[in-house]
Parts: C-alpha cells; sequence; structure tokens
C-alpha cells in the first residue's frame, strides 16, 4: 500500500552556493564595499587613458599647484599630475597587492594542508614554526629581507606574500582538523581515497569558503603593507607611481604646505582598503551565519 | 554447541582524548566480541563512548589527540599492527560502516553516483563503467527510486532517508563481513527509520554479515540484535542476549534506561501479539 506521498524531509534544498550567493547579495555594505572595488578597478584600468596628463612628465611651471581645472588633484613637487599619478599608481598598488596575495595564498593553503595532513610530528615541527613566524612583526622581516637583492616588483610581491601566508596557513590547518573528524572525509577512507585524493578533492574544495574570506581580507592587508613598505621607502622601486610612494613622496613635501600630495594617496589607501573590508565582511557573514554583525 | 571463532575481537579498548591541559578517558577497558553473522547492539546515553569504539575499530580516531589502548582482532589479524595499506584493505571492504549523519557521508562537493563508483573502482579495480554498473544494482538493491538519476545528484539534492539509502548501497556494494552502523536513524523521521530497520534486517538476514549496532533507541536494538553491550561513562557494564538483558537487566543503569523509553511506543506495541513488550520494548 502507498502511505506516504508527502514528505518534507523529499523537497530539495536549495544549493549551497545558490544559498550563499543570495545572502552575500542582502549584505548592504559588502554592496557598497563591491560597488567602490568595481570603480576603483575601472578607474585604474581606463583612467590613464582619460586623463590628459601623462604620470610621468614633470612641468616644472606647475610645482605644487593646488587642485584646479586643469589639474583637478593639484600636481607635485615636479609638477606632475597628482590625479595621473593616483591612476598609474592604482594599477601598481592593486597588482602588487593581488600578486602578493596569490602567493601568500598559495603558500599558506600549501603549509597548512601539509600540517593538517601530514604526520603528526611534522604537524608539531610546522605549528611550531608557524607560532614563531608570528611572534616576528611583519615590518622586522622585510627590512631584513633589504639585505637581498636590488629592490623590483618581484621582490616587493614576494616579500609581501613572505610576509603574509601565516593566517592562510593557521586557517587551512584548522579546516583540516574540523574536515578530517567529518562523516564524508571518513566514507571516503573507507572508500579507499589516499591522503592526497582526501586533501585535494575532499578537505581543500570544502574549505574554499572560508579560505576566500581570508585571501579577499589578505588582499586588503597587502595594500597596506605595499603603502607602509614603499613610504618607507623599503617597497615599490621610487621610479614607479605606487600609492606608497605617492604618500611618502607627498609627507617630504608637507611643509611647502601642499596638503593635497599627502591627502589624497591617503584617501585613496584608505578609502581601498575600507572598500575590501566590507567586501570580506560580507563574505564572512556569508560562510559563517552565526558570526552575523547586525549593521 | 561449539563456540564459532569471533570475527571481531576488542581486548581491554581504552581511548583516551586530550582536551587542551584534560584528558577524556572516552573508552575504559571494554572487551567484546562479535561472531561471523552476529548482530551486536551497542546501547548507552550520549558521551558513553560508542562512537569513539566504533571509530577504535576502522583507525579512524584522530591522532593529533587521542591515545588508544588495548587490542582489536578482526579476523585473527591484530588491526592495530596495520599499515596504511593494511587499513585500506579492512576499512570498507571488509568492515563497512553506516554513518550517522546521512547527508554528510557524501561529500558536499561531488555527486552522489561519483563518490560510490571511486570507492568501488578502488576496492574491486573494476573499469569505470563496470563501476557504474555496480553502484546502480546496489542503489536499485536498497529500493532506490530513479537510481540513474540519484548517481547524478549531490547529497543536499537528496532527502535524508534517500541519503542514507545511498550510503548503505555503499556499504553493501562493498560486501563487508562486518557492518558498523552508528545511530543510523538518529537523523531520520519516524517513517524512514522504520523503513531503515527493515532494510537492515532484511538485508543482514539476506546476506549473513556481521552487525555492530550503535543506538540510545533500546527499540532498534531489540528489533536487530542478538547480543547487547550496555556502556555508560566508558565502560561496559553489562553484556549478554538481547532478550536476557532487556527482560532481566543486571545493572541498575541499564533498569534505568529501560525506564527512560517512551510510553507511547509501549501503548502501541502491545497490540503486537506476536511480540512480547517488556518495559516499553518490543522483544524479539
Ligand atoms: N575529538 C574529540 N576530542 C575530545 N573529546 C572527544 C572527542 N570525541 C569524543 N570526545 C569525548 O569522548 C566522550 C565519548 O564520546 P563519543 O562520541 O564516543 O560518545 P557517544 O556515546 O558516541 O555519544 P553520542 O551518543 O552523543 O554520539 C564524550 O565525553 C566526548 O565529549
Ligand atoms: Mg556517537
Amino acid at each position: 500500500m502507498d502511505i506516504v506521498n508527502v514528505n518534507p524531509a523529499d523537497v530539495k534544498p536549495a544549493s549551497e552556493m545558490r544559498r550563499l550567493l543570495r545572502a552575500f547579495l542582502r549584505h548592504r555594505l559588502a554592496h557598497a564595499g563591491l560597488l567602490g572595488l568595481l570603480l576603483i578597478t575601472v578607474a585604474a584600468l581606463v583612467g590613464p587613458t582619460l586623463v590628459h596628463h601623462s604620470a610621468q612628465t614633470s612641468n616644472l611651471d606647475a610645482i605644487y599647484s593646488g587642485p584646479s581645472w586643469s589639474h583637478l588633484l593639484g600636481t607635485d613637487q615636479l609638477g606632475r599630475d597628482l590625479l595621473a599619478r593616483l591612476l598609474a599608481g592604482a594599477q601598481v598598488s592593486l597588482s602588487v597587492a593581488l600578486a602578493a596575495t596569490i602567493v601568500a595564498s598559495l603558500l599558506g593553503c600549501l603549509y597548512g594542508l601539509v600540517a593538517g595532513m601530514g604526520p603528526v610530528w611534522l604537524d608539531r615541527v610546522l605549528m611550531q614554526f608557524l607560532d614563531a613566524m608570528l611572534a616576528i612583526p611583519v615590518l622586522l622581516l622585510v627590512i631584513v629581507s633589504q639585505a637581498f637583492g636590488e629592490s623590483s616588483l618581484l621582490k616587493v610581491i614576494v616579500v609581501i606574500g613572505l610576509a603574509s601566508w601565516m593566517g592562510t596557513a593557521r586557517l587551512m590547518r584548522t579546516e583540516c582538523g574540523r574536515l578530517m573528524q567529518s562523516e564524508f572525509i571518513n566514507a571516503a577512507i573507507m572508500g579507499g581515497a589516499s591522503r592526497l585524493s582526501l586533501a585535494l578533492r575532499h578537505v581543500l574544495p570544502n574549505a574554499a569558503a572560508p579560505l576566500l574570506v581570508v585571501v579577499t581580507v589578505g588582499i586588503g592587508q597587502a595594500v597596506l603593507i605595499e603603502s607602509t613598505l614603499s613610504f618607507l621607502n623599503l617597497g615599490v622601486p621610487s621610479t614607479l607611481p605606487s600609492w606608497g610612494n605617492l604618500l611618502g613622496n607627498g609627507m617630504s613635501s608637507m611643509l611647502s604646505g601642499a596638503w593635497w600630495v599627502v591627502l589624497f594617496p591617503g584617501l585613496m589607501i584608505v578609502v581601498t582598503v575600507l572598500c575590501i573590508n566590507l567586501v570580506g565582511d560580507g563574505l564572512r557573514d556569508t560562510v559563517d551565519p552565526k558570526r552575523r554583525t547586525h549593521l | 554447541m561449539k563456540k564459532m571463532n569471533p570475527l571481531l575481537n576488542v581486548k581491554q579498548l581504552s581511548v583516551r582524548y586530550a582536551t587542551g591541559a584534560d584528558e577524556v578517558r572516552a573508552v575504559d577497558e571494554v572487551s567484546f566480541s562479535i561472531r561471523p553473522g552476529e548482530v551486536v547492539g551497542l546501547v548507552g546515553e550520549s558521551g558513553s563512548g560508542k562512537s569513539s569504539v566504533a571509530q577504535a575499530i576502522l583507525g579512524l580516531l584522530d591522532q593529533h589527540n587521542t591515545t588508544i589502548a588495548g587490542r582489536i582482532e578482526f579476523d585473527g589479524e591484530n588491526l592495530f599492527s596495520c599499515d596504511e595499506s593494511g587499513w585500506n584493505a579492512v576499512r570498507g571492504r571488509r568492515i563497512g560502516m553506516i554513518f550517522q549523519s546521512p547527508e554528510s557521508s557524501f561529500n558536499p562537493v561531488a555527486t552522489v553516483g561519483a563518490q560510490m563508483v571511486e570507492a568501488l573502482r578502488w576496492h574491486f579495480k573494476l573499469a569505470k563503467v563496470e563501476a557504474r554498473q555496480r553502484a546502480l544494482a546496489a542503489l536499485r538493491e536498497v529500493g532506490m527510486p530513479r537510481p540513474e538519476e540519484v548517481m547524478h545528484n549531490y547529497a543536499f539534492e537528496l532527502s535524508g532517508g534517500m541519503c542514507q539509502r545511498a550510503a548503505l548501497a555503499l556499504v553493501m556494494a562493498l560486501q563487508p563481513a562486518l557492518v558498523l552502523a552508528d545511530e543510523p536513524t538518529a537523523s531520520l523521521d519516524v517513517l524512514a527509520q522504520a523503513e531503515l530497520v527493515q532494510w537492515l534486517a532484511l538485508i543482514q538476514k539476506k546476506r549473513g554479515f556481521a552487525m555492530l549496532v550503535i543506538s540510545h533507541d533500546l527499540n532498534l536494538v531489540a528489533r536487530l540484535a542478538d547480543q547487547v553491550l550496555v556502556m555508560h561513562g566508558g565502560r561496559l557494564l553489562e553484556k549478554g542476549a538481547t532478550r536476557r538483558v532487556l527482560a532481566n537487566p543486571q545493572h541498575p543503569y541499564t533498569e534505568q534506561l529501560l525506564r527512560a523509553v517512551p510510553r507511547l511506543i509501549t501503548a502501541d506495541m502491545r497490540t503486537h501479539n506476536d511480540h512480547s513488550v517488556k518495559n516499553g520494548v518490543v522483544l524479539p
């Protein structure tokens, strides 16, 4: 006899991905952040072609001229157009931050996976080393790295990457611990899955959501580190207009009363990092609804 | 009657978890054995160490924070001396496991079919097509509706009952000699529970594998098990034939467990005259 036709458990739940996407799109501040980032990215990509001035041409007749119609954001100590330099700087700063974050994420994921999936003794050693790394201030690492080789874009990327993989590594290690106790991992072990297959096909994809959050926030952090380094003349070569370089440059011009050379690069950095963090917060709330902060 | 050699022999098994500075004695010198084809029930309240026993048998405990002592023999072989390939030959193929939460026994980022095919290929060294056919046959055997479709589904697209059946199908397809079922009905609705128990009983009779049924549902255990083990606080308090233990418990804790069985079931089950009912539990 057919009794059961309607079983509430038979109603298909929405796909996990679609649910996450919907939750993210509901997050208003993340919206604002995403919009801001989009604007900044578009400006960085097409802006330089729209501005009449070049980022590198100096004009000794227009040294420290304040914001005006011909120079919307003013000029610097060599009469170079600040808007053009900010837009060119966006390209440099954002690509450095992105590349450094990719380096850090790959390194961190690999480290965390090896620690979490490898033998227990290796885990202990790797976690001890990680703690030691976390105890060393990032700036100290960077300054020491100055001893090796000329400053170049590649070097900045590698240095920032090496200084910021620890968060990802720790998260990956925690996710390994959490997921390795889950039933589907045990089921996969029962199905003969190797450690490598467990790591790459079962653990990594299921850690993707929290990893995405860390990576997003990491980009913002990398923008900040890049600015700090360049500001201290330890980062992007001073011939290239990164935001940090502009800011550092501006600081030495402060006495001349040219506030715009400091304000605008500073503003760009703050707004960009803020936007990235808003997106990161939105992602975090979607991934981990328990920690949601109502704003 | 001469006793058969036990299939599984657990001797003085202890499991301790390190939690920060503390240590939890989850399993404390537990000994029992299961003969081929025998169904043994393991009952006890939440936190009594039931799952830890099952995980120890399959070597699934997290090596980072657990200490195991004792000995587990399966088919005469000491499992604790297994290396990785030794474990791989035992896990799934010779000892199967049915997990508590059916949805989470499948990886959410791969289809149910892909996971079944992978396990079948690995254990039987099959070609993809053959493995697929076996997976389909296994799904049909557990009465899965539209098995071809289910193969392409993700676990979250199936109901709990369907997931549990798919998991069951995979376990059965590997033809283990011993099946560990850790609270197999805990997350199912009442109808799906009844259905699953019926299936388990049926397929166990047909295939004749041995089974360790872990549950705090005494009715489930009474229905399936020949022998019952009662666990509390990591210790084994009582063991014996199901009928004897449930009808005439020797340990006060067992009596307490029996008294805790919901009354509603009693009233309902009393109408069945082919079973005797004691303390709300339908005796086999
Ligand atoms: N990974 C772990 N780390 C620390 N303690 C644990 C861990 N797993 C289990 N325990 C502890 O060990 C004890 C036994 O747990 P276990 O899961 O074996 O009990 P159980 O009888 O299966 O309970 P339940 O019915 O809730 O599933 C509990 O006190 C639990 O808190
Ligand atoms: Mg349990």
